[in-house]
């Protein structure tokens, strides 16, 4: 399985120019933070959930007036099929967010500072 | 214009001037929407307290927070408890003592100071001129390292500790948040492109007018800078936006290089970010610190632009704001609250940054 994931956004503005992203590839990983990965993925149903879906999470009200909410893209590979979704901190499923936080905290870490 | 690709019964220049010309209309429809979006949230948020009790303004001491009524502007502060959930457990109300809690009883206070500034200094009523309750959550998610207003409340994150602190701490956070409220309920601007870069100036107008009249800071003495009270240890000294000079408000490994413009000549046209929303407003950012300086008075530049957010529209490029800040001057030279010269000051200020007028 390969995840790419990128943040930018929020109240600062931040990474607008190079957003804050990390490419993971499960066969890099151990054997337990590739299953912890995969159990996050599919916990997620990330793979499952449709696009509009996802554009429709959250009240269409709300959706419509966020303002310096955090935008996340989430691209995962795996088994020969690309699913890519794109969602702010209003319309992100609920489900979803274990992954994205576990993913944050990878480009993070590998971010100079 | 002709608009090839997209037809409408009415034609858009007509449907941009009812924006232009029914900022009543707008305000009224923009909050039964809210009363509505509030309705779809209660079915959907955790709740301490019934929608009956919410909207009844009861005080219902069994929560240990007293609930403000409908239209009272009062504030309600919620805690998210490390939760990605709004108005999880109300914290404080309106009136209420201070709980002990550094970041309710901080965005308490600081949500007060914002609402007497509307009152005191703008006579507006609250975010929507109607008395809107100010919702405020803080300790939203785990280490969030934001801060964003949504439609109807503001949600605030602690940060991580490291490189940035607890966003509910920030004066001038909390007031450009409540900001883009003002603007929902006013102007509308659309988030995107250089209407988005105006609804992000506005609210950088309004924060550091706010935190230099709360600080006691005239325009000479004030540092200009946005969000440099949340930059954890890590990053200390920096900040996230400079109106005096945009483009130097940061440059380290971990957050790049500020990449805000200070003059048409370098505005950013891609994608990211809506089409450059938090980076091309350093533009029109620069011009009111031009204008402030130059006119001396921050009270009376925040009266100024006030005045114009009324009288734009969602679609409002830089060239549309620049004439109506102008014009918006000319006005309140007449009834006293602007300097003679303002409104050459201003298009100045503007003309100083690129843009046409």
């Amino acid at each position: 399985m390969r995840i790419h994931f990128e943040m930018s956004g929020g109240y600062g503005g931040l990474f607008a120019a190079e957003p804050l992203a990390c490419f993971v590839d499960s066969d890099s990983l151990g054997e337990a933070e590739a299953a912890q990965l995969a159990r996050l993925v599919h916990g997620g149903r990330f793979e499952d959930l449709e696009s509009a879906a996802v554009a429709q999470g959250g009240d269409q009200r709300r959706r419509g007036a966020a303002r310096d909410t955090m935008n996340y893209r989430l691209e995962v590979t795996d088994g020969g099929r690309t699913v890519e979704h794109r969602f702010d901190d209003v319309t992100m499923p609920a489900e979803v967010r274990p992954l994205v936080e576990q993913l944050k905290g990878i480009a993070l870490r590998e971010r100079p500072i | 214009m002709f608009h090839p690709c997209h037809c409408t019964f009415v034609p858009p220049h007509i449907t941009d001037n009812l924006a232009k010309r029914a900022p009543d209309d707008a305000r009224a429809a923009a909050r039964a929407t809210a009363i509505e979006a509030k309705s779809i949230r209660s079915r959907r948020a955790e709740r301490w307290v019934s929608m009956d009790a919410m909207l009844s303004g009861s005080d219902d001491r069994s929560l240990g927070a007293a609930l403000p009524a409908e239209g009272s502007g009062g504030r309600e502060v919620w805690d998210s408890q490390q939760s990605w959930v709004q108005r999880v457990s109300l914290n404080r109300g309106e009136g209420d003592a201070a709980t002990g809690d550094g970041d309710t009883d901080t965005v308490y206070d600081f949500a007060g100071d914002v609402r007497d500034f509307l009152s005191k200094d703008l006579s507006r009523n609250s975010i929507d001129n109607l008395g809107m309750k100010l919702i405020l959550n803080v300790h939203y998610g785990v280490s969030y390292m934001n801060a964003f207003w949504d439609g109807d409340e503001m949600t605030f994150g602690d940060g991580d500790g490291s490189i940035f602190s607890g966003f509910a701490r920030s004066l001038d956070v909390v007031a450009h948040e409540l900001a883009h409220g003002v603007t929902q309920f006013t102007a509308n601007l659309d988030y995107f492109s250089q209407s988005g870069a105006l609804n992000e100036h506005f609210s950088d107008v309004f924060g550091t007018t706010v935190t230099q009249l709360a600080n006691g800071e005239s325009v000479d003495t004030a540092d200009w800078l946005i969000g440099d009270e949340i930059m954890g240890p890590t990053l200390f000294g920096e900040a996230l936006r400079s109106m005096r000079t945009p483009g130097t408000a940061y440059d380290n490994p971990l957050m790049g290089t500020d990449p805000q413009p200070a003059h048409m000549d370098d505005y950013f046209a891609g994608p990211e970010d809506n089409q450059g929303v938090h980076i091309n407003s350093g533009i029109p950012n620069r011009a009111f610190y031009l204008a402030a300086t130059d006119i001396g008075d921050i009270a009376q530049a925040g009266r100024i632009w006030y005045h114009g957010l009324q009288n734009l529209w969602p679609t409002a490029s830089f060239s549309d704001a620049a004439e109506v800040l102008v014009n918006a001057a000319r006005e309140l030279v007449k009834t006293g609250e602007a300097p003679k010269g303002a409104p050459q000051i201003v298009r100045a200020a503007f003309r100083a940054v690129g843009v046409t007028i």
